[in-house]
């Protein structure tokens, strides 16, 4: 169970009593904070009064509070994740009127579709559906929550910017869905269709088979229920052997002897056996309903291993980060916006608050902060002046556009390439069921079938005698307990993670993780959450009401890393309001703070020099002062804001054997700070290090086996580069794209939990071979002495695939448990 | 011998129309947003329109 961070205060919200009702928080049981977090029910600490575990749990209880929507706690299905640190600043919705159809009054019913992140459940679905129709001109909503897709109807005056900005009050993420085809079905839907067709063929043959092998043996029913079995059969194998026999030809052609070639080689000789049989009026040879029923259970099998990371996949908006990257340029006809891949050399952009500079540039007219933690993991932000060189990847933390002189094209930028499409990995693809083995596999059946075969035709002179023992050495060896067991394990395992909040987005993952024996961490973003908070929070506290009023309105619209970590220490007053939007300006004075007057006070955030000119201050260096009329009201000093319970999960990953380190952008030290708090050696950390730098760490003999664990763009090329690799960050897509999993809880207990799982599943996978060919031992023992009758194979190839199945859910159950302790 | 003719003919248009609906189903994807689904008996419920304290705090 998450613990909450002792750096993140919860918070007390009082529960009115009306919603102590039936139906909250599941049936028949009342909204009640002892037993939790009121949003997540993550255990508090005992004795605790507070009703939440996070800011952000409070933040979207809020919401749904503010909306009258808390009957999304009694629709919530399973266990729900903290929401833990929860971005205050403001979110562009440019692209909202720059990319999407308008919806007018001459427009008449405009659909819209929406990538959407962050959907567990049904509660969900309601919520977002509960929403839409609150506003006027909403006409039909479907909310996909298995693609992670929204598509509206609507019509005027359906308001589309305040709709994506209520959904994202609630936690979820909206993004233009650039890249959906229209009704087309993925690889897994075509999988589930064939694998249920093939069914359906298998049960009737089954039934068809019953009555013979209860004794029909001729007449007009017999030779109706002997031909449709054949047909069925003909039928199962048109629909579902195409999966197998593809992937088993690819497998030739590279040379390598996958685990579907002798699935197509079983599936093939049955096949023909069965031809022979018919044609010839024979009945040996048969084998028609096991045939079908062996391609059902492949089918399942093979559905079953891809159908969670798919999953995985489209849960996460997946447009194209490049594509959506678009700059303001200035020009002679005004301000435009353009997309950046059209920047030239020499063009004069304007880089608004909260923008990314796309390409390095030099700064114009008045200068600016810009935060450099995308690229160098810094997490202070940097003061820009005119004639400074900016590089691109800055992004602009105060509250006024700065003019940006582009020195170079888009197609030159560090951008561009750390957003660019990620290479494929060769063994992403990759099945992983036992590839070694396979060779080995397919040998031994040839030769059992063939030694089969020629003592069948040697003792009985009759080839068909041979090719019934041939066929049913085939069918009974059908791997089916391994093509369904460990696909089944591996889908079980994904499952678990998924509860625990980490997605697995690679099919190769947990066979790669088994092997990691070195962990190393980002800093910026991945150790810490990339926010600052107040290390002397209680200076809030001490402020009159009436100063923490103005405190807040000075930092409620900044994006400086520092009047974020206050406002989230002011938003724990929940009663504190700020001045009025309409009643005060605040003024933003570049490179030293932002100023207020107030009743003719002129009170003044920033640096202290410049906040308390005349004052002699020895406060630390990088402290925000709060003066008024140049008298100091408070001092706030900053710190980074680790993830929960960091210190004691980098102790476990350590206790279980792993190498920790840390590898960063950021000053050695902040990084030395970090890794003394976390328990982590100097000399295990690696400080000031470019983007090519931190890839070239994974090409040492040492770190062959290292798990990459970062988060910004800078982190890009280490972690294609690295063995295994994961990422926290959810909104940046670039970096998701590139990472073997992305988690989203506020600590990294599920990443431990994931290498621990991946290490049982290699124990259980390997029993479940021992297994294998204990049973192929006996199975073709028996085929080859002729003990194994059609209907005996029908009876041992699900027989089997059951006892394998069972055996495997069972284990891993068993060990699921320590996964997390 | 006609009625096991008459009947595995009406057993597999009966399948067969099941997988024609099936193989509908999949294509429009039905099956991977259950959830909303699960919420179509609920639909005749409007939805709780806000106070209007409520609506000038959002």
């Amino acid at each position: 169970m998450l613990q909450p961070s002792p750096t993140t205060s919860p918070v007390t919200v009082d529960v009115p009593h009306d919603l102590e009702r039936e139906g909250g928080f599941g049936p028949r049981q009342a909204l009640n904070s002892q037993e939790g977090c009121l949003h997540c029910r993550t255990a508090l600490p005992a004795g605790s009064t507070q009703s939440f575990c996070c800011v952000g749990c409070e933040t979207v209880y809020g919401a749904l509070s503010d909306g009258q929507l808390l009957d999304f706690y009694a629709y919530r299905v399973g266990a729900a994740q903290p929401v833990g640190d929860l971005h205050l600043e403001r979110r562009s919705y440019r692209w909202i009127s720059r990319d999407l159809p308008k919806v007018t009054s001459d427009s008449g019913v405009v659909n819209l579709q929406f990538g959407v992140q962050g959907l567990h459940c049904v509660a969900c679905v309601w919520a977002i559906e509960q929403i839409f129709y609150r506003q006027a001109g909403a006409l039909g909503i479907v909310v996909n929550s298995g693609e992670g897709v929204l598509g509206l109807s609507v019509e005027s005056p359906f308001d589309v910017t305040r709709f994506a900005v209520e959904v994202e009050r609630l936690g979820y993420l909206l993004a233009e869905a650039t890249d959906l085809p229209e009704q087309a079905m993925s690889s897994t839907d075509t999988l589930l269709l064939r694998a249920s067709i093939v069914t359906v063929l298998a049960v009737f043959a089954m039934m068809f088979s019953l009555a013979i092998y209860l004794g029909l043996s001729a007449g007009p029913v017999f030779e109706f229920l002997h031909s449709a079995n054949f047909a069925l059969s003909t039928l199962a194998v048109l629909i579902g052997s195409p999966v197998f026999v593809r992937s088993a030809l690819y497998s030739l052609r590279s040379r390598v002897l996958h685990m579907d070639l002798p699935v197509a080689l079983g599936i093939t000789l049955t096949f023909l056996a069965a031809l022979w049989s018919f044609m010839s009026g024979v009945e040996r040879a048969a084998y028609y309903d096991s045939l079908t029923v062996f391609i059902a259970l492949m089918l399942w099998g093979r559905y079953l291993q891809e159908r969670v990371v798919s999953q995985n996949r489209s849960r996460l908006l997946e447009h194209r980060p490049d594509a959506g990257l678009v700059t303001r340029r200035l020009s002679d006809d005004g301000v435009q916006d353009i997309p950046s891949s059209e920047i030239d050399r020499g063009d004069m952009l304007l880089v608004a608050p909260g923008d990314l500079v796309p390409v390095n540039g030099r700064v114009r007219g008045t200068g600016g902060s810009f935060s450099l933690d995308w690229i160098s993991g810094e997490p202070e932000p940097s003061e820009f002046e005119q004639g400074d060189h900016v590089s691109a990847g800055a992004v602009n933390v105060g509250q006024s556009s700065v003019r940006v002189r582009a020195l170079e094209d888009y197609e030159s930028s560090r951008v561009k390439r750390l957003l660019s499409t990620p290479r494929i990995r060769a063994h992403d693809n990759a099945v992983g069921t036992g590839v070694r083995f396979a060779p080995y596999y397919v040998v031994g059946i040839l030769v059992a079938a063939a030694v089969g075969f020629f003592r069948a035709y040697f003792a009985e002179g009759d080839m068909s005698a041979g090719l019934e023992i041939a066929t049913a050495v085939c069918v009974v060896s059908c791997p089916c307990s391994i093509g369904l067991a460990l696909p089944l394990a591996s889908d079980l395992v994904l499952s678990q993670l998924r509860q625990l909040g980490l997605f697995v987005r690679s099919n190769s993952f947990l066979a790669r993780a088994a092997k990691v024996d070195t962990v190393v961490f980002d800093k910026t973003g991945t150790l810490t959450t990339g926010h600052l908070e107040l290390s002397n929070v209680e200076t809030v506290s001490r402020l009159s009401t009436e100063h923490r009023a103005v405190l807040k309105q000075m930092v409620i619209e900044s994006r400086h890393p520092n009047a974020v970590a206050i406002l989230r220490a002011l938003a724990a007053e929940p009663q504190l309001q700020a001045l009025g939007r309409h009643s005060v300006h605040v003024r933003e004075v570049a490179g030293f703070g932002v100023e207020l007057l107030w009743q003719g006070r002129m009170f003044r955030l920033g640096r202290a020099s410049w906040a308390c000119p005349e004052a002699t201050l020895d406060e630390p260096i990088g402290a925000t002062m709060l003066s008024v009329d140049g008298h100091p009201l408070a001092c706030f000093t900053m710190r980074e804001v680790q993830r929960f319970s960091l210190g004691h999960d980098v102790g476990k990953l350590q206790s279980d054997g792993y190498h920790v380190q840390i590898l960063s952008g950021d000053e050695s030290c902040r990084v030395r700070q970090i890794a003394g708090e976390v328990g982590v050696a100097p000399e295990h950390t690696h400080s000031s290090q470019t983007p090519q730098q931190k890839a070239s760490m994974f090409e040492a003999p040492d770190m062959q086996r290292a798990l990459m664990l970062g988060d910004g763009i800078n982190d890009n090329l280490a972690l294609e580069a690295a063995f295994v690799s994961g990422t926290p960050s959810l909104d940046r897509p670039a970096v998701t794209t590139r990472a073997d999993f992305y988690f989203v809880t506020p600590g990294i207990a599920p990443v431990l939990a994931s290498l621990r799982a991946a290490k049982d599943l290699l124990v259980v996978r390997r029993r479940s071979w021992v297994f294998f060919c204990i049973y192929n031992l006996v199975a073709v023992t028996a085929s080859i002495v002729g003990a194994v009758q059609p209907w005996v194979a029908a009876v041992l190839m699900p027989t089997s695939s059951v006892l394998s199945m069972g055996f495997v859910s069972l284990s891993l159950r068993h060990r699921s448990r320590k996964w997390m302790s | 011998m006609d009625v096991l003719v008459l009947t595995a003919f009406v057993s597999l248009t009966l399948v067969v129309a099941g997988v024609v609906f099936l193989a509908w189903s999949i294509r429009q994807g039905s099956h991977k947003h259950s959830d909303r689904l699960v919420l179509l008996p609920l639909q005749d419920e409007r939805p709780c329109q806000l106070s209007s304290a409520n609506e000038d705090e959002i």
